[in-house]
Formats: structure tokens, C-alpha cells, sequence
């Protein structure tokens, strides 16, 4: 957990919110448009509110929007991907870890998380887990500097560098 | 800017085969990114990412639908330069 240091270990965040892309996931039909006559919603004839979104539009944008605000990131914490040991982003989808990496020019001495591969995508709680799952595979990497990037539907994401807790 | 129908089609080529993996010479104007290429949609967004980067145009998401062949995205790139 957190405690007092004469380090810094939580580097800025950044963070922000596209709402041109408010569209590219969303809940459809909409709750607001269905709470009010959520009593019939046990009715078959009555639709659920789905989670759709469009693919190729969240693709470019976790890929290269994100790519821009990870790297702005590094930048606010006084880093370089040279500094970086390892990479943990929001476990979406394999295909967005990797051409993000990539995007970023990560060295290939960055450890990146890939739960996605085990566990899928846990939506919110993607990066803790991922967390932990690569310091079990990696004890090594225990206080070293990853960088962390949520985001989802909104588009909202938040970024940032954290020295990774030491061993237990 | 206006671009060369020529070059741009040289620089898919080139971007195909950097993201996809295809090789350049089986890239022509008729091919068919999904079906001939097997470029699939994410791929896709890659390349049009790429494109974008490189001939300094724009590329709509809800135009990529309309690029099917090399062809297409040859003309949609050289126009929007013009």
C-alpha cells in the first residue's frame, strides 16, 4: 500500500477525455432512455440496453491517442522509454498491447503485460491484476518504473509512471 | 499537395508489407485488402493510420469501410490531396 517516502514512487498522471468518440462505446439503447420504464423491462418484448462499440474506431484510437498520451506521461515524470521497465497497459485486447508497443518504440528490455493472454479483459480491474501477475512472473522487476494507462468507454484515460512495490 | 497515383500506390506497398507482412509484389490495384490480402480490420486501421502519416491526408473511420481494394484507397488518398 501507500506510505510516507522521501521518494517519489507515483509519477503525474495523465489524463483526459475524448468526447468526439463518446459514441465508439456505448450502452445502446441507452439506460435514460429505458429507466423510467425499467418495470417493463421484464417483458420480452422489451430490449435490454446492450454494450456495442465500433471496433475500428476504439483500435486507432487506444492504439495511437493512447500511444501519444502514455508517452506524455513518461514525459511529465522526467522519463524516456530508455528509463522504462516495464509497460502496463489496460489489458483490452492483445492486438492494441502490441501495436501500442510498438507505436511507442519500447525497447525490447520493457516488460509488457500481457494478462489478456490468461485472464482476458478484466475491464477496470485490468491493470492491477496484470500487475500482479507480471511481478509473479517477474520478481525482478519489484520497485522498478512501469507505466501504467487506463481508459475506456467515454473515451476517458488516465496515465501515469509508478515505481513498482518492493518484494513482501 | 498533389500526389503521383504511382507513388502513393508504391507507398501502400511498402505499408502493407511493413504491417501485414504481405509482400510488395503481390500488392496491386485490384487486390482486395480483405479477401486477396487478407488484411484483416485492425490491420486495416494500421495501414490507414500509416497512409495518413504519410501522404498527409485524412482517412474518415467511416470511409476506411469504402477502401476495399488497393485501388480504392489509391484514388481516395490522391483525391483528398488534390
Amino acid at each position: 500500500m501507500i506510505g510516507e517516502s522521501e521518494e517519489a514512487g507515483i509519477g503525474p498522471v495523465e489524463w483526459g477525455s475524448d468526447s468526439e468518440n463518446r459514441d465508439a462505446i456505448l450502452m445502446n439503447p441507452s439506460w435514460i432512455d429505458v429507466r423510467d420504464t425499467a418495470t417493463q423491462l421484464t417483458k420480452a418484448d422489451v430490449k435490454w440496453p446492450n454494450i456495442t462499440q465500433e471496433g475500428q474506431k476504439v483500435f486507432r484510437w487506444a492504439v495511437f491517442s493512447m500511444s501519444k498520451a502514455a508517452l506524455k506521461a513518461l514525459d511529465s515524470a522526467g522519463l524516456s522509454v530508455n528509463d522504462l521497465d516495464a509497460f502496463i497497459p489496460h489489458q483490452a485486447n492483445v492486438r492494441i498491447i502490441e501495436t501500442m508497443a510498438k507505436e511507442m518504440k519500447l525497447p525490447d528490455s520493457v516488460i509488457i503485460a500481457d494478462d489478456i493472454r490468461t485472464n482476458g479483459n478484466t475491464s477496470a480491474a485490468s491493470i492491477p491484476l496484470a500487475m500482479d501477475a507480471l511481478l509473479a512472473k517477474h520478481p525482478e522487476l519489484h520497485g522498478k518504473l512501469a507505466l501504467l494507462i487506463g481508459y475506456g468507454a467515454g473515451l476517458v484515460y488516465a496515465g501515469q509512471v509508478v515505481k513498482l512495490p518492493p518484494k513482501p | 499537395m498533389a500526389l503521383n497515383a504511382a507513388d502513393v500506390l508504391a507507398g501502400i506497398k511498402e505499408i502493407v508489407e511493413e504491417v501485414a507482412g504481405i509482400p510488395a509484389a503481390s500488392i496491386e490495384l485490384d487486390k482486395n485488402f480483405t479477401d486477396d490480402l487478407e488484411v484483416d480490420s485492425l490491420s486495416m486501421v494500421e495501414v490507414v493510420v500509416a497512409c495518413e502519416e504519410r501522404f498527409g491526408v485524412k482517412i474518415p473511420d467511416e470511409k476506411v469501410t469504402d477502401l476495399a481494394t488497393v485501388g480504392d484507397a489509391v484514388n481516395f488518398i490522391v483525391n483528398a490531396a488534390a
